[in-house]
């Protein structure tokens, strides 16, 4: 692992849709999960809603916002975290789900 | 006749099988005929068939294209009493082969299992764009068996067909103590029932010269079961290594082995006798046997690699066959020349042992999900196998020394009768408010006294306390328990990992084998692999060290020191040897299996 990594700023940008189904929205995905700078994605074709987590030093804001541009994307909010954030909020003891039911 | 054949050997050279693999597909000894289907009755087939996990063929799910990675609308049906799947891609038709007994596959859809075992996620993914949405997202039903770790993309081999090891110059990746902590961590976590069980991998993870501190993280992170999945070669040169990995708390060598010939088992034929050596010098770790088998190239070697385990079961647990899974882009005719699914592999093994290890002795792994209820309900221990019903299969078979009689556990026990038995007694626990002691004591004498009814003493192996090895695993139930029980037998198992063709969107949802990945994510061992590009390489280059930085790091690695090189002399020594001839020739043919 690269020194600094942890602390990599990343940018979470939440979205909303205008123009996307459920084909266009997973197709759309993988074409992003496919880049090194991308970290998360999710683009939910049914909600119409979702989000993209990337490294703003390797793939500016403008250039993710152009590739998801078909579906005509709206954002919402915009967030920063780092990478070490990041992968705390991923841990099985931070999940979502237990804590809906709590 | 001996038939004595001239071996395409890579002597004198890193190993990397090339040589070895073109010679064993020189010839083809069958093909699978893939049938033909129009579009218009792909379609017709879809529009009736069943939906929903475990419903009749045809049945309907989704896979995934091999050029276009779109997901797409599958279908499993049946032809010839084979089952086959085909999915419309934006280039067209394809169908492969899913498995090749729809006598099989129909038995054991009888014992999958539909509940949900896992309610904690890893991404906020809702699991609608599955297999893009890894993991775990809410969609996966199944919680960790077997969690794996990738230790180091570093190997001492060069396998011709692998772009996973690091080429020179390349980037390295190694997660740090800190990373691997984190990763067993996440998954033993996972609610409501945390991983038990890890495997170590690589790459080589025998390379890491931190292995020992690894292995007792992985202890103290509460696994009771470490295993190192290894091809063996630093274990067969360094005894030393293998003693510390034992006392370090590694149960389970998973040892790389495909066949009984240096051709077949180009990888560590030569090795084994020396790591087989210092494993029973060192007391340990148990050995499972994995072959990757392919069809036209070792499928006719599979009853003699399971001789072979029985022949040293002192060390060797288990053999886990592993049918090859295509990953990639591969023609049609490959396809049909080295697709071999479960079903394929276990009616070899039943020719091949004339017929002592039959198709019928397997059961699907899923059927240990319906024992699991029985232990939460009567013990507390909660563990389920939930994996889909066609992507693994085992049976036990016992030796019976004295008759020189290899026994399959289904045999002599009435496996289904009981297994419905503790269903039933599951179901009646489960209706209590209360499980005390003494209840608890009466109930686990019933089970063992009906059990005996399940057990016919006639067939049992002699010369074994099978019935005091059984009561012993069902009534404490615990790891120790079961490790007792395999050491007086030899688990066979078979894991058909997917690939792009036979992909099914059905089987990764109830993935049970996960990698736990640096960034915090935990992904079905055929998502990761059948998509690397967005888990395994992806986030291996966003972890990996430069080649400058790693070397920087490093300055006493040197990249060829890692690599193996097998010598002529050392081959030429191996062969005149009195341990090789003890491991390899000196041993009993349990199947009456005769060379011609």
């Amino acid at each position: 692992m690269s020194e600094g990594m942890l602390n990599r700023k990343l940018v979470r940008l939440n979205l909303r849709f205008g123009d996307i189904d459920w084909e266009r929205a997973t197709v759309k995905q993988y074409e992003l999960e496919k880049e090194e700078a991308i970290w998360r994605v999710f683009l939910n074709g049914y909600a119409k809603n979702g989000f993209v987590v990337f490294d703003p030093s390797s793939i500016p804001e403008e250039k993710v916002l152009e590739a998801l541009g078909e579906l005509k994307p709206e954002v919402r909010s915009r967030e920063e975290l780092t990478v070490e954030e990041l992968i705390e909020r991923s841990m099985s003891w931070n999940n979502i789900m237990k804590n809906a039911r709590a | 006749m001996l038939k004595v054949m001239r071996m395409a050997e890579s002597l004198g050279e890193i190993p990397s099988g090339e040589k070895e693999f073109a010679e064993s597909t020189k010839r083809i000894r069958d093909i699978v005929e893939f049938p033909e289907i129009s579009e218009d009755e792909f379609y017709e087939m879809l529009k009736t068939a069943s939906r929903g996990y475990g419903g009749d063929l045809p049945h309907r799910t989704y896979s995934l294209c091999p050029e276009t990675r779109r997901v797409v609308p599958a279908l499993v049906w049946e032809k010839d009493g084979k089952v086959w799947i085909t999915k419309k891609c934006p280039e067209g038709m394809i169908t492969d082969l899913y498995y090749e007994s729809v006598e099989t596959y129909n038995r054991f859809r009888k014992w999958l299992w539909s509940r949900k075992e896992l309610y904690s996620t890893n991404v906020e993914n809702s699991g609608v764009n599955c297999p893009f949405d890894c993991g775990m997202c809410a969609r996966h039903r199944s919680h960790t068996n077997l969690l794996n770790i990738v230790l180091t993309n570093r190997c001492n081999l060069s396998c011709w067909y692998c772009f996973f090891y690091a080429r020179e110059g390349q980037p390295i990746y190694e997660p740090t103590l800190e990373q691997i902590r984190m990763m067993l961590r996440n998954a033993k976590k996972q609610y409501p029932i945390g991983a038990n069980a890890v495997q170590f991998t690589g790459g080589e993870p025998t390379l890491r010269d931190d292995l020992i501190e690894i292995i007792k993280i992985a202890k103290e992170e509460g696994y009771d079961h470490v295993q190192l999945n290894t091809d063996g070669i630093r274990l067969a040169f360094e005894p030393e290594l293998v003693k510390k990995i034992r006392e370090a708390g590694t149960n389970t060598l998973y040892l790389s082995y495909d066949g009984m010939t240096p051709q077949t088992n180009w990888k560590n034929h030569w090795e084994i006798p020396l790591i087989f050596e210092n494993v029973r010098k060192a007391g340990g770790p148990g050995i499972v046997l994995v072959p990757t088998t392919i069809r036209n190239v070792n499928d006719h070697e599979l009853g003699a690699i399971i001789n072979f385990g029985l022949n040293h079961l002192d060390i060797v647990r288990g053999v886990n066959f592993q049918p090859l899974s295509q990953v990639g882009r591969v023609p049609k005719k490959e396809r049909q020349r080295f697709r071999i699914t479960i079903p394929g592999a276990i009616k070899r093994i039943e020719e091949q042992t004339n017929g002592v290890i039959a198709m019928e002795d397997w059961y699907p792994i899923p059927i240990a999900g319906h024992i699991a209820r029985f232990f939460e309900a009567f013990a507390g221990k909660r563990y389920y196998m939930t994996s889909h019903f066609a992507c693994g299969a085992a049976t036990y078979v016992f030796l019976d020394r004295e008759n020189k009689r290899v026994v399959p556990i289904p045999r002599f026990i009435d496996v289904e009768g009981f297994v419905e038995f503790l269903e039933e007694k599951a179901e009646e626990i489960e209706q209590w408010k209360t499980l005390g002691k003494l209840k608890k004591l009466k109930l686990g004498a019933e089970i063992f006294l009906k059990f005996k009814s399940f057990y016919d003493e006639k067939y049992a192996p002699k010369g074994l306390d099978v019935l005091g090895l059984i009561k012993n695993a069902f009534v404490h139930g615990t790891y120790d328990a079961l490790g007792k029980f395999h050491e007086k037998t030899l688990f066979i198992g078979m894991m058909h990992f997917m690939d792009e063709y036979n992909y099914d969107v059905e089987r990764v949802e109830r993935c049970v084998i996960h990698y736990a990945m640096p960034d915090g994510r935990i992904v079905p061992f055929c998502t990761f692999n059948v998509i690397p590009e967005i888990y395994r390489d992806k986030v291996q280059a966003q972890f990996s060290y430069t080649w400058e930085e790693w070397k920087r790091l490093h300055p006493d690695w040197d990249y060829k020191k890692d690599k193996y090189f097998r010598s002529k002399e050392f081959v030429e020594k191996m062969k005149k040897s009195e341990l090789y001839r003890k491991t390899y020739i000196d041993i009993e043919d349990y199947f009456g299996v005769k060379e011609v």
